[in-house]
């Protein structure tokens, strides 16, 4: 889903329309299950587990509470409220298995997560989780034998040709098969990259560390929430 | 330079712009990782001054260069018969660089190209080609004025060198002429041509205007000496004062009769009473 749909999405489904709601929801169900499978490290299934409800939930809550004004994704900001509700669900589930043992817990943790308290909380994280993506993405580059400091001096200096260049890393990143053909030492199929991004093959090698710098920001949308909302490269 | 900070490391950083610029930068103390920052480039910095100081070594290279095919003006003569003219010269005294300040000093000019040559060589030759064009005539009395703007002084730029030869290069046969030369500043040759006068012309406007003489720029630049020297009943010989020479070459000497040969004397300056020279 662009950008766009999706801020339109989330204005109408604020202001109580139901159906943009459910076409968020629909949207991004995927995105909610990989989120909940990640965070409980298991594979889980519709029906059986409490915890992609929960997530759903979560998602729901997520887009009633969601200010753009504040800068964060709203993936991002999702992806918070997912594992927060998680994260009090298992916080409940070990309350109650404790008090089956015999032992009394304040409700000054429930207080606690009162609503503005537990949103800001959410708001601030985000600086946290932000920092933890970045972190994510460096380690992502050196699996492909890239290292951030090699970028600096590989980057095109001319904004036209990063531009063409970002869109030619959009559309490697959308090609499964392309897209695993890339690595250290692996060879690239350049004519089939080059007919599918129109740049010449030279242009293609010559940039191979830079593109697969940005292929892999647009290939993991969902991990690199906010440096995909962040890329947006615009003509002049 | 806007973007997301990356890395920190040694209180420099590294970011990303929207536009997909990876860029190293100097960050601020309290920046942390996925804050959105701006960064002074350090390295572009250094690169610049480095670039600079190449650029600034080519362009004096260069310029020794340039100066070698295409030396600076030492000099400038001026010519004005009825065509204006001005020759710009080096130290050799060849001419560098040439222009006419009226229409028929540009008619005369036109075709040629006299960059190179010495300058009394373009001077003799510039004579002959106003004779041929009909600007100087055998049997009339002309006025030729020239003008020296020189820094440093050169024996054959003096006033009195530049008439004589100029009186020994004179075409017409007949006839007499007056041949006035000055040497100025360089501040009033700069006067001149921000007026769009050569050197001898704005000094004659000058001695007019002092004279109480009112004369527009257009006649001051096109109209012929002699017709000016008629109308305002003015010499240009008055504009010589202690800063230039006059020489008189006549056939017909005032009671003698008609000579064999030319005869050339230098005149004495003719001063203006209680008038400041420039």
């Amino acid at each position: 889903m662009d950008e766009d749909t999706l801020r339109q999405l989330l204005a109408r489904a604020r202001e109580g329309d139901i159906e943009a709601r459910g076409a968020l929801i629909k949207a991004y169900r995927s995105f909610v299950f990989s989120v909940v499978s990640a965070y409980c490290r298991r594979a889980l299934e519709l029906g059986l587990d409490d915890e992609l409800s929960i997530g759903l939930i979560a998602f729901d809550e997520a887009v009633t509470r969601y200010q753009p004004e504040r800068g964060v994704p709203f993936l991002a900001f999702a992806r918070l409220v997912i594992k927060s509700r998680l994260a009090n669900y298992f916080r409940q589930e070990g309350r109650y298995r404790e008090i089956a043992g015999g032992r009394e817990i304040s409700e000054e943790m429930v207080q606690v997560e009162a609503a503005a308290a537990w949103e800001d909380f959410l708001w601030e994280e985000a600086v946290q989780d932000r920092a933890e993506e970045i972190k994510d993405y460096e380690q992502a580059l050196e699996e492909f034998g890239i290292a951030l400091e090699e970028l600096v001096s590989i980057s095109p200096k001319h904004r036209d040709s990063r531009l063409a260049l970002i869109r030619a890393a959009q559309s490697i990143a959308a090609d499964e098969k392309i897209f695993g053909r890339f690595g250290p030492e692996r060879r690239l199929p350049l004519r089939e990259m080059a007919s599918k991004t129109g740049l010449s093959p030279k242009v293609i090698e010559k940039n191979r560390k830079y593109l697969m710098a940005l292929a892999i920001v647009f290939r993991y949308p969902e991990r690199f929430i906010y440096l995909n909302s962040y890329i947006r490269p615009r003509a002049r | 330079m806007r973007g997301l900070l990356l890395k920190r490391k040694n209180g420099g950083g590294i970011i990303i712009t929207h536009d997909g610029l990876f860029c190293r930068g100097v960050v601020g103390e309290h920046d942390a990782l996925g804050d959105e920052v701006t960064v002074e480039p350090p390295d572009r910095r250094t690169v610049q001054w480095w670039l600079a100081a190449a650029a600034l070594s080519i362009l004096c290279f260069g310029l020794g260069v340039y100066r070698m095919f295409f030396p600076g003006v030492w000099a400038y003569v001026a010519l004005d018969l009825d065509p204006s003219i001005e020759l710009a010269l080096d130290s050799q005294l060849r001419v560098v660089g040439q222009r006419g300040f009226n229409d028929s000093g540009n008619k005369l000019l036109s075709p040629l190209d006299l960059r190179g040559k010495p300058v009394d060589v373009c001077i003799g030759y510039l004579l002959e080609r106003a004779y041929a064009a009909g600007y100087l005539s055998e049997g009339e009395n002309s006025v030729v004025l020239v003008t020296v703007t020189s820094q440093p002084s050169h024996r054959k730029l003096g006033t009195e060198a530049l008439a004589s030869f100029v009186a020994e290069s004179f075409p017409a046969r007949q006839g007499g002429v007056e041949i006035v030369a000055i040497s100025t500043g360089s501040d009033t040759r700069q006067r001149a041509v921000s007026n769009g006068l050569s050197t001898g012309r704005y000094l004659l406007q000058q001695e007019l205007r002092r004279s109480g003489h009112m004369v527009s720029d257009g006649s001051i630049r096109e109209d012929p000496l002699q017709q000016i020297e008629e109308e305002h009943g003015l010499t240009v010989a008055a504009l010589v004062g202690s800063n230039g020479s006059v020489l008189i070459r006549t056939w017909d000497m005032p009671g003698i009769g008609p000579a064999a040969d030319p005869q050339v004397f230098l005149a004495a300056p003719v001063p203006v009473e209680g008038e400041e020279r420039e």
